[in-house]
């Protein structure tokens, strides 16, 4: 029925290079995942796959659907694009229409597909399928949140039953309860009516549950391809190897720091808040951020906040830091009592954020090495050596040279940058540091690099964390303790065994369960 | 600030906008100030003997009803254009960036009353409250350097407000706070030097307003009265010669047009430096 | 919708008072010539000039709106269709230039070519339109295009940058991506997003053209509402700069607000608001 097949496919973008000599096929029914580094080629081919290339590219080899080359006509290609293919295209959550309606986007596709009738209710169950109230059809984007958007056009997608599901990073900014979700949706339409699937990603345990066979891309080429087990099992190409070593989070070291007394307190802390974003006229009622948080950290410990979108960790660490305020409740570090902006100057060296994206955590105006220094102004006057052998200490901690502290951010990669943020974080020599979604922003090797760093660095300074996350991979090789959060309250605690092993608390369950098995220690397939 | 240098040397399409629009700028005020010390001629001889005279021979570019040189009307005329639009910039950001400013820190009825202000001033095209003044005080230069100022101000309002909004947002402001920065500090250090390129591409846009404005008005009588010398004046006059001698009613046009297009490059040019997040920044709401 | 009105209505009522309150006390300050009555407020509406002075100027801005906004439109949509392309690269330089030109200077050029050369249009005067509504038209036509052109050139460049935006936004991908054609996907997608982002930012423009139909007048010496205005500063008959600067507030608020209104006519979001 449908049939992908590339032979020595190249494509150039304005005279450079972006793909070279891609071959493979995929049959009916077949699933390939597509697996690489950001900016390998992934996506790119996914677009080429259909036709929807940028201006001024060229194209070598052969690219052939069911056989044939892709058509030139304009509406023949759309129509192909429209009943055959689903598409489902990277950062589809910016990819709406602000005017349109979310039911607006999946009609459309359903009607492109040749079923017009019922789009109503056709519509609201596919809504229903992704996860999704089916009030959602009539809301636009502005009232959506990512990961509610991000499913609208995975529904949009599937709804017009295609043969071939094209689909770049789907679980993108779903909280781990929807990458469930969603994944067994894929499933089942796999399974059901045999649809192919190319599913390119960076995590390498979604492709290792979804897919039969894999290709490696690397800088636009194939550096391996094969079944599963194979390429999984026994890879043969470096850079394979290189993807599963960072994609398998090995377990911690074992120099642990001993745990000591309480350092943090939090007790009962409220936060409310009223919207006010929102016309002047329509009713408002509060937000309630966190209902009634209590926990405590003690020195030396690692401990991790977890839960869905909206349970408030973000707020809870804000407030930790220092940088917003609790509605009630207290919080106590150091024995000194405090609700959050009151943090006094004192304690505020103590405590240390990393936010979760670096582009916007630093000045573009300044050198990194002047943002790295800023906070050093909470030490008491000390002698110019020190601080400037804080700041080598600092740099070097995170695997970087000083020399590059003249630099200004934009000449940095992602995870560079986020080493320098987490090289402010430590130049106060905090007791605490919170990490707010610290990998979140990084791909697959990026992550396992830093996570190797973060926990040495926890090891040497002897410093206590508070990780905010998602990624319960990363939980269970970073944290002693766990918190489960939902709506803003804690719902459960313990370690990250007791937690994977025997969830208490239903969403515990849950996020248990939904978490995706490794990749590589034991075969899946 | 050196985002804006950087933009001097190289734009995404050769030589930037904005350096293109500066340049050009820059020789035309050299001209205008050339003027203050010298012109072909003074513009206040009036030589009746060679009235409307056509380009070329002693008067370069010929001269008008009153024998006056056309070239050296010009150069004051130009001079005159940035004089005026430039002190109604600075009368608009002084009234406007303030406002601005205190709108955002005083979210709330403050920020709605300011807004509401702003709405009017808005809705005052500089011609109806340089009418309103002259009629109170007779037509004059102040006059128009105040009611041009005032109706720049709302832009500045609103970009220095939204501005504020769209950069406290950032990471890096919460981090500066986290770092123990004070308030004044952080405004210092993080917001001012991300604010001032959108400020700039603002003034330069203002400017260009500005000229145009002085033009209109000093074509209708409102601005810079005779003997003082302005483009308004000029393409007044030439106008009711037009038919015998059309050459000054051409120049004086594109010498105007010259300056708003160098100035229009240049804001645009500078906002095409800006961050994704910041382009968008003082456009309607 | 209805609460979208409201506000909209609410803020020209706002503008609208203080405007005017603004005005008339700085009015108030002017010293009175010996001799001549304080014309109370109202008195003055009941003249006929302001009647007729509207007259002339209302149907000036009308034709000038409904020719540059058509000439704007076409050449904004024109210059999108291949950005980048020698025609785009041509139409935006033109657009850039169109729009810097004086819309007092034009219409001199203008005067100068039609009238004084061809003959073909009155250089000036009005026939009232009781007595020859065709002639009355012609004599607005130029004046009209001073204004329009370079009006056109701005809304043009605004069209054409709110499209090329449009144009390079993720959703038109994904719209093709759903199995519609580029095309199909402008049209449904790409288009309506540009309108309103172009209904947006009408409002100042408006404001700028009303106040260039004003100086406009000047030129071709019609007894719009410029006229009115001018003269009676010039002779500082201070009554009917009130009336006339009163009439002109309410012009250019109402201008705002139907251009609001527009925006939010077109924007489906608006008339959702109830369920949000």
């Amino acid at each position: 029925m449908s049939t992908v097949m590339l032979d020595k496919f190249g494509l150039s973008i304005g005279g450079e290079p972006v793909l070279s000599e891609i071959s493979f096929l995929l049959n009916q029914g077949q699933r390939l995942g597509v697996v690489g580094r950001t900016g390998a080629g992934k996506s790119i081919l996914a677009r080429a796959i259909v036709g929807l290339l940028p201006h001024g590219a060229t194209t070598t080899g052969s690219l052939r659907f069911d056989d044939e080359p892709l058509p030139d006509d304009g509406a023949a290609l759309a129509k192909l694009r429209g009943k055959r293919i689903g598409l489902l295209l990277q950062e589809a959550a910016e990819a709406m229409d602000p005017l349109a309606t979310a039911g607006a986007h999946i009609a459309e596709a359903l009607t492109a597909a040749g079923e017009t009738a019922d789009l109503e209710a056709k519509t609201g169950q596919w809504l229903a399928d992704v996860g999704l109230d089916r009030s959602i059809a009539g809301r636009y984007p502005q009232d959506l949140t990512a990961g509610e958007r991000s499913r609208v056009m995975l529904a949009a997608a599937l709804c017009g039953k295609p043969d071939l599901l094209i689909a770049d990073e789907p679980l993108a900014h779903l909280d781990v309860l929807a990458q469930r979700q969603v994944i067994g949706l894929i499933e089942r339409l796999c399974e059901a009516r045999q649809m192919s699937l190319l599913l390119i990603a960076h995590d390498l345990k979604l492709v290792a549950l979804l897919c039969t066979r894999v290709i490696v891309l690397e800088a636009g080429r194939v550096v391996e391809a094969g079944d599963k087990a194979e390429v999984f099992g026994r890879p043969k190409h470096a850079h394979t190897r290189l993807l599963m070593t960072a994609g398998r989070h090995r377990a911690r070291t074992l120099m642990r720091t001993p745990i000591g007394a309480v350092l943090l307190e939090v007790r009962d802390v409220k936060r409310v808040y009223k919207r006010r974003d929102l016309p002047v006229f329509s009713p408002r009622s509060p937000v309630v951020a966190l209902d009634g948080v209590s926990l405590s950290i003690r020195q030396g410990e690692s401990m991790a906040l977890i839960g869905p979108s909206g349970s408030g960790k973000t707020t809870l660490a804000r407030i930790i830091a220092g940088l917003e305020h609790a509605t009630l409740g207290e919080l106590e570090i150091d024995h000194a009592v405090y609700h959050g902006t009151d943090l006094p100057r004192i304690q505020r060296r103590e405590i240390s954020l990393v936010f979760p994206d670096p582009t916007q955590s630093f000045n573009p105006a300044l050198t990194v090495g002047e943002s790295i220094a800023e906070p050093l102004q909470l030490e008491s006057q000390r002698l110019m050596d020190e601080l400037s052998e804080r700041m080598v200490e600092a740099v070097t901690g995170v695997g970087l040279t000083t020399d590059v502290l003249g630099w200004r951010p934009d000449a940095f990669s992602l995870p560079e940058l986020q080493r320098l943020a987490i090289a402010r974080a430590l130049i106060t020599r905090p007791r605490l540091i919170i990490l707010d979604e610290p990998l979140s922003a990084l791909d697959v090797v990026g992550r396992g690099e830093l996570l190797v760093m973060l926990n040495r660095l926890r090891a040497d300074f002897g410093l206590t964390f508070l990780v905010i996350s998602q990624d319960l991979a990363m939980v269970q090789v970073v944290a002693d303790r766990v918190l489960v959060m939902d709506k803003g309250k804690i719902v459960e605690s313990g370690t990250p065994a007791m937690l994977f092993d025997s969830p208490q608390h239903e969403l515990t369950r849950q996020l248990a369960a939904a978490a995706l098995p490794e990749v590589g220690i034991v075969p899946v397939f | 600030m050196t985002d804006t240098l950087a933009l001097l040397r190289t734009g995404r399409f050769g030589p930037s906008r904005f350096r293109i629009g500066a340049i050009a700028t820059l020789v035309l005020l050299l001209v205008g100030f050339v003027s203050i010390v010298w012109t072909p001629y003074p513009v206040t001889s009036l030589d009746v003997g060679s009235v409307l005279q056509a380009p070329g021979g002693a008067h370069w570019l010929g001269t008008d009803q009153l024998g006056r040189d056309v070239l050296s009307l010009i150069m004051k005329g130009i001079l005159t254009s940035f004089v005026v639009s430039a002190v109604a910039v600075f009368i608009g950001a002084v009234i406007g960036v303030p406002l601005g400013w205190m709108a955002k820190i005083w979210p709330g009825i403050p920020d709605r009353a300011i807004g509401a202000l702003g709405e009017a001033l808005l809705t005052f095209p500089p011609l109806l409250l340089a009418v309103i003044l002259a009629a109170v005080a007779g037509p004059g230069v102040l006059n128009i350097m105040l009611a041009i100022g005032l109706s720049v101000a709302p832009a500045f309002l609103r970009t220095t407000r939204d501005g504020l909004v769209a950069i406290e947002r950032l990471d890096y402001v919460a981090a500066a706070r986290l770092a123990g920065t004070g308030r004044v500090e952080t405004v210092r250090r993080h917001v001012l030097p991300n604010l001032s390129p959108l400020l700039l591409a603002q003034i330069f846009a203002q400017l260009a307003t500005g000229v145009m404005a002085e033009a209109a008005l000093g074509f209708v009588g409102l601005g810079v009265q005779p003997p003082a010398s302005s483009l308004g004046l000029l393409l007044r006059d030439a106008q009711s010669y037009a038919s015998v001698a059309p050459v000054p009613l051409l120049l004086g046009g594109l010498a105007l047009i010259a300056i708003v297009l160098a100035l229009t490059a240049a804001a645009l040019g500078l906002r095409d430096g800006l961050p994704g997040y910041l382009r968008r920044v003082g456009d309607e709401p | 919708m209805t609460g979208y009105v409201v506000r909209a209505v609410a803020r020209f009522v706002l503008t609208v008072v203080v405007t005017a309150a603004i005005a008339l006390w700085l009015l108030g300050l002017a010293p009175t010539p010996v001799g001549s009555a304080q014309a109370d407020l109202f008195g003055s509406f009941g003249s006929a000039p302001i009647g007729a002075a509207l007259a002339v100027t209302l149907p000036l801005i009308l034709i000038a709106l409904i020719l540059s906004a058509a000439l704007g439109a076409g050449l904004g949509i024109w210059a999108a269709r291949r950005p980048g392309s020698l025609v785009d690269r041509a139409l935006r330089a033109l657009l850039r230039i169109g729009g810097a030109i004086p819309s007092f200077w034009l219409g001199t050029l203008l005067v100068l070519l039609f009238s004084a050369t061809l003959r073909w249009l009155p250089a000036g005067g009005f026939v009232p339109w009781q007595v020859n509504p065709l002639v009355a038209l012609s004599s607005l036509i130029l004046p009209a295009l001073a204004l329009a052109l370079p009006q056109a050139a701005r809304l043009g460049s605004m069209v054409r940058r709110a499209l090329v935006d449009e144009k390079t936004a993720p959703y038109l991908v994904a719209a093709e991506a759903r199995g519609l054609t580029a095309d199909a996907a402008m049209r449904r997608h790409g288009l309506r997003n540009a309108l309103l982002a172009v209904l947006g930012a009408l409002g100042p423009q408006l404001v700028t053209l009303i106040a260039g139909a004003l100086v406009v007048e000047n030129v071709f010496y019609l007894s719009g509402l410029g006229r009115l205005l001018f003269d009676a500063v010039a002779t500082r008959d201070l009554a009917s700069v009130r009336a006339a600067a009163l009439v002109l507030i309410v012009l250019l608020a109402g201008a705002v607000l139907v251009a609001r209104l527009g925006a939010g006519w077109a924007d489906p979001r608006v008339h959702a608001e109830r369920k949000a």
